[in-house]
């Protein structure tokens, strides 16, 4: 099988060399198929942040390769991370993130501002997506005015603007009630129908529990201990 | 030593730039001995980050090796005034003979500076450092010249004295007299126009060969030519073009024309000279670079973006001569 992105032997380290040295990431070796929901599951300190962030090319590798549709990410310069984080991902963080004072409608299209996409482009797949995700109401609203499921959908709605094969999402349904979790998991579901591939990092039995996951990776201390 | 803000300028900015070429040096040295594109260890990891980063840092260094060329030229040409007999910046030069090193030096260090800023410019478009080795390699060439370059400017900063009386361009630039300068201004200038206009023509034909026709030979053929241009333009300042500036038969000097009185155009002339020459050198050295380079294409059009600036740069320069000879009312003719 053609894999979306694989690690070999990948580690992390933050503070190399001083006292406080920390290992978040040690010797970890996964594969992730394409159009599948994966899930990395494992407590709080496990390393499942990190390995999100650096799959993601928003941190590097101390050592290891990483290879995203074949090419190995580990070893580019910024410039070109850049890049493929702009066209190949879309985020959705723990916080949300949403930035407070400017409209829903600006969060969605931010990410797309330095992309140098024409503005009439990045409108209209702003309001398919808003659409889409029943936020056309709100789209004047501030973010610090909307609910945690807004809030969440709106998150959702900013990861999708840049049309990404790939989906990230880091403790996505923290901030949620079970209804809203659920609310959470039918979009997850059709974007694998629209074969998106998307990496969930969690610890919520409602998510990596339920009968739409194709596969678990499960981590402690830093390292895989199944899949 | 004299108290002037460019020659504290230039030994500040030589020695800090030595230092950091020292560091580089040691880093290449690793780069040459342990790099290996294909590892994924924390090591070349790290030596991947390092070099890209000690890369950036040595680009904006070298930036200033190539600003020093003219910083030091303005530098001896101002302090003219402190010495008896010094009109320019040849009397600076002649008041401790050690500036005439560093001025070559300069010049070294300013084309091998440039061609190290056009293959770390190719080598940052690319994702798996193709140009690397290279790179480093040169750095190891310039830390030497530049090294060299450091060293010489301290000894003729250091040695200058008010007190010495030195002699200026009129000696040294005479056509009666000896020496390379006086052999160079000594050349008979209509034969030299002949061999300068048709030299630019020439030039100016290759590089735009270079870059529409994307012919190898032609592209190594350009790149060699801009330096044999460069060295023509150079005598033929000094054997006839200076004259029609100073707008006397008998003067050859190639500094007075960066004074006020010649509205400084010796800076522009000796700007789009130096410009179009390590451009179109750099871009005749792209070709070479080229075949390490996986994208051929992205060569391609940075080699003619270059070889396009080098031609404009060298016809400005071309224009900037010809503007005395067919405004002003001095003619050369019987001399």
């Amino acid at each position: 099988m053609e894999y979306i992105i694989t690690t070999e032997d990948v580690t992390r380290a933050i503070n190399r060399g001083r006292a406080n040295e920390i290992w978040p990431v040690r010797g970890v070796t996964i594969d992730i198929p394409p159009g599948a929901i994966t899930i990395i599951k494992g407590p709080s300190g496990s390393g499942k942040t990190t390995l999100l962030s650096l799959i993601g090319c928003m941190s590097r590798p101390t050592s290891g390769r990483i290879t995203v549709r074949g090419r190995d990410v580990a070893k580019l310069p910024e410039r070109f991370l850049n890049e493929i984080r702009r066209n190949t991902f879309g985020f959705i963080f723990q916080q949300f993130n949403l930035i407070q004072g400017i409209s829903v409608e600006e969060n969605i299209m931010l990410p797309l501002y330095p992309a140098g996409t024409p503005y009439r482009d990045i409108k209209r797949r702003c309001l398919t997506l808003m659409e889409r995700l029943g936020l056309m109401e709100r789209r004047k609203f501030r973010a610090q005015g909307l609910s945690g499921g807004e809030q969440q959908r709106v998150a959702i709605a900013r990861a999708l603007i840049n049309n990404p094969d790939i989906i990230l999402a880091d403790e996505p349904t923290a901030h949620l009630d079970t209804r809203l979790s659920s609310e959470l998991v039918e979009i997850l579901k059709d974007l694998r129908r629209e074969g998106r591939t998307i990496v969930i990092a969690t610890h919520d039995p409602l998510i990596y529990g339920g009968d739409f996951v194709d596969g678990i990776i499960e981590m402690r201390d830093g390292r895989v201990i199944d899949r | 030593m004299l108290l002037h803000t460019g020659i504290i300028a230039l030994l500040t900015g030589s020695l800090t730039v030595t230092a950091m070429l020292l560091y580089s040096s040691w880093v290449g040295v690793t780069v040459l001995r342990r790099w290996d594109i294909n590892s994924s260890s924390e090591f070349q990891l790290a030596l991947e980050r390092r070099t890209y980063l000690v890369s950036t840092i040595m680009s904006f260094c070298l930036f200033f090796v190539i600003l020093s060329m003219f910083l030091f030229i303005y530098t001896a040409d101002d302090i003219h005034r402190m010495f008896v007999g010094a009109m320019c910046a040849t009397g600076s030069l002649n008041a401790n003979p050690v500036g005439w090193y560093v001025l070559v030096c300069k010049l070294a260090a300013f084309f091998l500076a440039s061609l190290w800023i056009a293959t770390n410019y190719i080598d940052r478009r690319c994702e798996d450092f193709p140009l690397v080795r290279l790179k480093f390699l040169m750095l190891l060439i310039l830390t030497p010249v530049v090294a060299t370059d450091t060293l010489l400017e301290f000894r003729y900063f250091l040695g200058l004295d008010p007190a010495i009386i030195t002699s200026c361009c009129g000696s040294l630039f005479s056509s009666g007299g000896e020496g390379l300068a006086a052999d160079l201004a000594g050349l008979p200038p209509r034969p030299m126009q002949y061999l300068f206009f048709v030299s630019a023509a020439l030039y100016v034909a290759l590089a735009a060969g270079g870059a529409w026709t994307g012919d190898g030979w032609i592209r190594y053929a350009a790149g060699a030519g801009s330096l044999i241009f460069f060295m023509i333009a150079v005598a033929s300042i000094i054997a006839f073009i200076s004259l029609y500036f100073y707008e006397l038969p008998t003067h050859h000097c190639p500094f007075d024309i960066l004074q006020a009185e010649y509205n400084f155009i010796g800076y522009p002339l000796y700007a789009t000279l130096l410009f179009g020459s390590a451009l179109g050198l750099a871009a005749g050295a792209a070709e070479i670079l080229g075949r390490y380079v996986p994208d051929r294409a992205m060569t391609e059009e940075i080699q003619k973006r270059w070889f396009v600036l080098s031609a404009l740069s060298t016809v400005i320069f071309v224009l900037i001569a010809l503007w005395p000879m067919i405004f002003s009312t001095f003619t050369l003719e019987g001399y």
